[in-house]
């Protein structure tokens, strides 16, 4: 057996040992992002695939990061990669992690790295954007946010569904909500033609100020429920049918 | 030399599951076979060729995740949002279970070629006529997986009952007992006609215990049938082993804005095991 030959076997073999695996890097490629809300401060996990890392560092070889000296040796560079994807909004300030540790998590072909950033009062709203490497179209981040040693909310960041709000339990939080959808229902209230020309049409036909308001709780109340209803998924008629009964109702 | 080389690569390559294919999903139980009192723990895996990564549990995508054994449970309050593990639970009876997962829509945008390969070569000749027609642009996808495993037991009604999935393989015999699996494919509860069902087969670890998905090669295909008008197919699965049943199917998106097209992907695995 001569050079040419034995070269051309071992290209062969190496050809059919790399074409078929599917196990090329990840096929389906996620990160997570453990949040523990405390009143002063909120600690972080984020695990992040080998791949990834790699990838978005320049690493040539990403199964070496699953050795601890290796990670070591690269951290100020993952950990200042790791600092502009990761975003976490508390009441409006983005948060600035203080890293920590890391750890190996071989079972997921992952490093977590552990970090915390101080709050200056306890939060009301948690903002999370994501995912977190959004380079690669499939990839998702899968978000858990802990209470008081709970897990109060799961959610699941992908190039849809790219932020995630959680409104802590705490009186900031309830303050929060109000604030929040108070805005939404104003905003929601002049994006529909319909609710102005209701208001205008009511105006027109007179009345006292009484009855005005008397037909405007009852259009708020009954609009609420309707919403809560078709949000709760326990009614969903088609448009075609509820858009002209919303007319007929103000005739 | 070099020339002979290069032929038998591609002999050899042209004998491999494509590296394009799209990807098989399905449920993995820690035992294909449990008595009463027995914890089973149950994995997804995402691959091709019946070898896969383990897919994490995402609270907010599963539409449905069930138990069906003396009675059904629903398993999404115990499913932790990221965990590999899908569920664990304990059998309630040596009778058999089966479990039924289905997902909500995931997007996904492909080249225009790359689309069409993949329909192709996933026997999606409807959805392919159409975009030769209309003229192909690239291929917006939203796709939803509905997995079913069947841990082995005597009640086989467990297994021959549709979950009610939106696109379902609901065996008519059971796959452990005979040489062959006739298989009806359901979608949204009606008998699918014309579409392509095939099968993989790898060996147990030992006994009824799978073996990790990630670890072993791929295989091709064993089979592939076109069901018939009342959306059955006949499939050989006369050895021993894990068996992955599968099949996909394609329509118009229902909502354009998310996709042009969405697909249903329904798998079905269960294990031909020795008896205890």
């Amino acid at each position: 057996m001569n050079a040419t030959t034995v070269a051309a076997a071992c290209l062969a073999a190496l050809s059919l040992a790399a074409g078929p695996s599917p196990a090329r890097a990840h096929q389906e490629p996620y990160s997570y992002l453990d949040l523990r809300l405390g009143p002063r401060r909120v600690e972080g996990r984020l695990v992040a695939h080998v791949v990834d890392l790699a990838h978005e560092t320049g690493l040539p070889a990403p199964d070496s990061l699953l050795q601890s000296r290796y990670v070591e040796r690269h951290l100020p560079s993952l950990r200042s990669m790791l600092a502009t994807r990761l975003r976490v909004v508390a009441d409006g300030d983005t948060l600035a992690p203080r890293w920590g540790g890391f750890e190996i998590v071989p079972e997921r072909r992952s490093v977590a790295f552990l970090w915390e950033a101080p709050l200056p009062r306890p939060a009301g709203e948690i903002a999370v954007l994501g995912p977190l490497f959004p380079y690669d179209p499939p990839h998702e981040t899968y978000l858990n946010v802990y209470e008081g040693g709970t897990l109060e909310h799961q959610d699941l960041l992908d190039r849809q569904h790219r932020a995630a709000t959680y409104y802590a339990g705490t009186r900031q939080g309830v303050l929060a909500v109000v604030r929040a959808f108070v805005l939404q229902g104003i905003h929601h209230i002049f994006i529909g033609p319909d609710h102005i020309l209701f208001i205008v049409g009511l105006l027109l036909l007179g009345g006292g100020i009484p009855r005005l308001l008397k037909i405007v709780t009852a259009f708020t109340v009954a609009h609420t429920v309707t919403l809560v209803l078709a949000t709760l998924r326990i009614v969903n008629p088609p448009a075609r049918v509820v858009e002209p009964a919303i007319a007929l109702s103000i005739v | 030399m070099l020339g002979r080389a290069l032929l038998l690569l591609g002999i050899l390559q042209s004998l491999l599951p494509p590296a394009a294919a799209a990807h098989e999903f399905w449920l993995a139980p820690s035992s294909y076979r449990a008595a009463a009192g027995d914890t089973v723990a149950i994995a997804a895996f995402v691959g091709t060729g019946f070898r896969g990564e383990r897919k994490p549990y995402a609270t907010t995508r599963a539409l449905r995740f069930e138990l069906n054994g003396p009675r059904t449970l629903d398993l999404r309050p115990a499913g932790m949002n990221g965990d590999l593990t899908f569920a664990r639970f304990v059998a309630a009876d040596g009778g058999g279970c089966l479990v039924a997962y289905e997902s909500d829509f995931v997007p996904i945008e492909l080249g225009a070629a790359e689309f069409d390969r993949y329909l192709a070569l996933e026997g999606l000749d409807g959805p392919l006529k159409a975009r030769a027609k209309l003229g192909a642009g690239p291929g917006r996808e939203r796709y939803a997986r509905c997995p079913k495993t069947w841990i082995s037991g005597r009640e086989t009604s467990r297994l021959t009952r549709p979950a009610g999935l939106t696109l379902e393989l609901v065996p008519a015999n059971d796959p452990t007992a005979g040489p062959s699996l006739r298989v009806q494919l359901l979608y949204r509860g009606r008998p699918l006609a014309g579409a392509l069902v095939r099968s993989w087969n790898r060996p147990l670890n030992r006994s009824v215990v799978p073996a990790d998905a990630a670890a072993r090669d791929s295989v091709g295909p064993q089979g592939g049938v076109r069901t018939d008008r009342q959306g059955f197919a006949t499939l050989a699965v006369d050895r021993p082993g894990e068996w992955l049943v599968s099949a996909v199917h394609m329509v118009p998106s229902a909502d354009r804005s998310a996709a042009d097209w969405q697909s249903f992907w329904a798998s079905l695995t269960f294990a031909r095991t020795p008896p205890p």
